[in-house]
């Protein structure tokens, strides 16, 4: 159903969650899953929790809360809920059938498949996905025990899987890159427009994303509104959000760099192992990007937000600056599929979410779990994650590459490889999968008036 | 079985047009026929108007360069079949025009491409057919093609592999590696390794935009499976069950 089209998105900031329009910018996370066994005590439960959610209102200077809470539900949840079979069919079938029906399609096969996910994560039993991020760990806590008195102190609310988030101390994620430097702007969501975060126009400017690509109710990008579940206001300020935590292999990746530096140049050289890292991702592990400094790294350029996302494939489309192939490429192939990215703007996502793990010190494999929570927002997982996941990250046929998939996150078995255009080396071979799935799921995250309304079970077909 | 062998993707819709419509869009469907498909895409690119840059005119067919190919045919009410005198006559009310095209990639990505890159073509191929509720925005569209799209019984592809894209860069492997043979003769060690390697940069490029100079297609991809074999998530499912209800006819064989 679509609604509201003339909407605009900066007057409901207060009834959309935090943290998907503007990041919060905080150190650590803690994600906790609950299942809920009883309708009734499950929406009293959501009830409290709904009163201390933080909505995408703007912070005044000095004004940044030391910790803040997210709600989202999975289909799973929304089923627990009580809410009517009308409702929970107006929903869209990605979302009905959960991340793990989808593995093929996302490429989580082999060792990312479904059945080597984490016991706690393959099961029905993730039905609420509470978020709490916060400055400190000393906030991260006082806020943690708040939620589990107030949980156990329901009925029928148990803690299925709690998954904490840090940034490591290199600001990094564990392979050493800085992380999201790119995001979609979003018109109407009160975010400065940095240049290279939205859709090329011509004249060399940038134009932010419609809202209704990323929150639900508002005009997109095809010019309609983005389809609600019914009823419309259930749906109305609300998204979906893709969780998944991704184990990443640092020591695996780190032996590769050097023993592919050799092959290649006959030398482990640093300069050529970064030449290497940042020939697989796009940019260098600062996030200065190869199509602004294909040669060396450029802090200048790294630190500088006006600088260090502004640039279009189009003006390299031999990739001999960024290889087509590369990370940053095909996870949004600005201006390189059309000069307006006609075939890209409807695919846009809002990363969210924070490494896990601790950092690997040693040069071996310490055994530990470290990776990547990922969280990616938009208004259709299928139209947006999953589209990209499918089509961008794990196929070539598009960029002219054939079966070659994404190096640094897409589904390679140890026989991938990767086209390096350039004078010098064409290729890069043996790749594997450095990064595997160990859980995940699609989950809502409805407005704050629509939450309240959940937890009255104003909805519900039991109430 | 299902729409989809190894990376192609078979897509028909039939869609109702009026009676009297049928002759005016003959008339189109002649003036588009693809027997020169240069000819066919520059039409295409004509109506496209000022408001596309050069550029971005060309890289609408990169994305085309994924289709095998494309029929629109209409079928008059008195041509449907009629096997028999046992088949009581029909007189449909409509005509129906039938799209039929195989293509690489998925659903999502074919029907997109497609609205995002031709959409006045789009408009003027079904145009008048009932229903039909233009090309852009793609929410209506998709529904159009959805509720009209009528599934593969039997698919066959003799090379499911191969993307057309594949092929394409394969036929210019060939000639420039048999180009090479004939010109690497008398080399010597030093000079085939320079020639060697700067064959293989001038093959891994970008392709020029042109598409119809087939000799500028990169060829030094991975001819491979993709895990996914681009499935829209009904023929995921459908083709589970299918396998799963083939394999249970067997056990029980």
């Amino acid at each position: 159903m679509v609604v509201s089209v003339g909407r605009v998105l900066q007057e409901n900031l207060g009834d959309i969650q935090g943290n998907l329009l503007h990041a919060y910018h905080m150190p650590v996370a803690r994600y906790a899953f609950y299942r809920l066994e009883d309708p009734a005590s499950g929406r009293a439960w959501l009830g409290k929790l709904s009163d201390r959610v933080t909505s995408a209102t703007r912070w005044s200077e000095g004004d940044k809360p030391s910790s803040t809470m997210n709600v989202a539900l999975s289909f799973r949840g929304l089923e627990a809920l009580g809410l009517p079979t009308a409702t929970l069919a107006s929903f869209p079938e990605e979302f009905r059938l959960g991340m793990a029906e989808r593995s093929e399609i996302l490429g989580d096969v082999g060792e990312s498949a479904p059945e080597c996910w984490e016991d706690a994560l393959k099961g029905d039993g993730l039905h609420v996905l509470v978020e709490i991020h916060a400055q400190t760990t000393t906030a991260l806590e006082s806020h943690t025990e708040w939620l589990e008195s107030v949980s156990q102190a329901a009925e029928g609310v148990v803690v299925e899987y709690v998954q904490d988030a840090a940034l490591p101390k290199t600001g990094t994620e564990h392979f050493g890159f800085v992380d999201g430097i790119s995001q979609p702007s979003v018109e109407g969501s009160a975010l400065p427009e940095l240049p290279g975060h939205g859709t090329p126009v011509e004249s060399g400017k940038w134009k932010p994303l419609r809202p209704g690509e990323f929150i639900l109710g508002y005009v997109g990008e095809d010019g309609l509104a983005s389809e609600t579940p019914t009823p419309a206001a259930l749906g109305l300020n609300g998204t979906f959000v893709v969780f998944r935590k991704l184990h990443q292999r640092v020591a695996d990746f780190r032996q590769f760099l050097r023993t592919t530096a050799q092959a290649l140049w006959d030398t482990d050289d640093p300069e050529k192992v970064e030449l290497l890292a940042a020939k697989l991702v796009g940019r260098w592990r600062s996030g200065c990007p190869l199509e602004l400094s294909p040669d060396q790294d450029n802090a200048a350029i790294a630190n500088n937000p006006q600088i260090n996302n502004n640039f279009r494939f189009a003006q390299d489309p031999d990739g001999e600056r960024c290889p087509i192939g590369a990370h940053i490429r095909r996870a949004n192939p600005r201006g390189s599929l059309d000069a307006t990215d006609t075939l890209v703007r409807r695919h846009r996502i809002l990363r969210r979410g924070l490494p896990y793990g601790e950092w690997l010190e040693s040069e071996s494999d310490d055994g530990a779990d470290r990776g990547l929570v990922f969280i990616a927002v938009g208004s259709s997982i299928s139209r947006q994650f999953e589209f990209v996941q499918e089509e961008w990250i794990n196929k070539g046929d598009l960029f002219f590459l054939d079966g070659e998939k994404d190096p640094f996150v897409g589904a390679n078995d140890g026989t991938g490889k990767m086209t390096l255009p350039g004078p010098s080396v064409p290729f890069i071979f043996n790749l594997q999968r450095f990064v595997t799935v160990r859980g995940g799921e699609y989950f809502f995250m409805p407005g704050l008036e629509a939450l309240r309304k959940l937890a009255q079970g104003k909805w519900s077909a039991d109430s | 079985m299902s729409n989809i062998a190894g990376k192609a993707f078979a897509m028909n819709l039939i869609t109702p047009i009026e009676r009297k419509q049928v002759k005016w869009n003959k008339v189109a469907f002649w003036l588009l026929t693809p027997s020169k498909p240069r000819n066919f895409l520059n039409w295409f690119t004509k109506r496209l108007g000022p408001r596309f840059d050069f550029a971005a005119k060309l890289n609408g067919l990169i994305t085309l360069s994924m289709i095998h190919y494309a029929r629109w045919v209409i079928v008059k009410p008195e041509e449907w079949p009629h096997l028999g005198t046992e088949q009581p006559r029909e007189d449909p009310a409509y005509a129906y025009q039938l799209f039929f095209s195989n293509f690489n990639g998925s659903w999502a990505q074919y029907v997109d491409s497609f609205s995002a890159g031709i959409p006045e073509g789009l408009d003027g191929l079904w145009n008048k057919n009932v229903g039909w509720p233009t090309s852009v925005p793609q929410g209506p569209f998709h529904d159009y093609v959805r509720h009209n799209e009528v599934w593969t019984n039997y698919y066959y592809s003799a090379y499911p592999m191969a993307a057309s894209n594949d092929i394409k860069s394969s036929k210019r492997l060939r000639n420039e590696l048999l180009d090479f043979i004939d010109r690497s003769e008398k080399m010597g060690a030093k000079e085939f390794q320079r020639e060697y390697h700067k064959l293989l940069s001038s093959l891994q490029g970008n392709p020029n935009p042109d598409f119809t100079a087939e000799e500028k297609f990169p060829c030094l991809g991975q001819m491979a499976p993709t895990p996914i074999v681009s499935l829209a998530s009904v023929a995921v499912r459908r083709a589970r069950v299918e396998i799963r209800s083939v394999e249970e006819v067997h056990d029980a064989e």
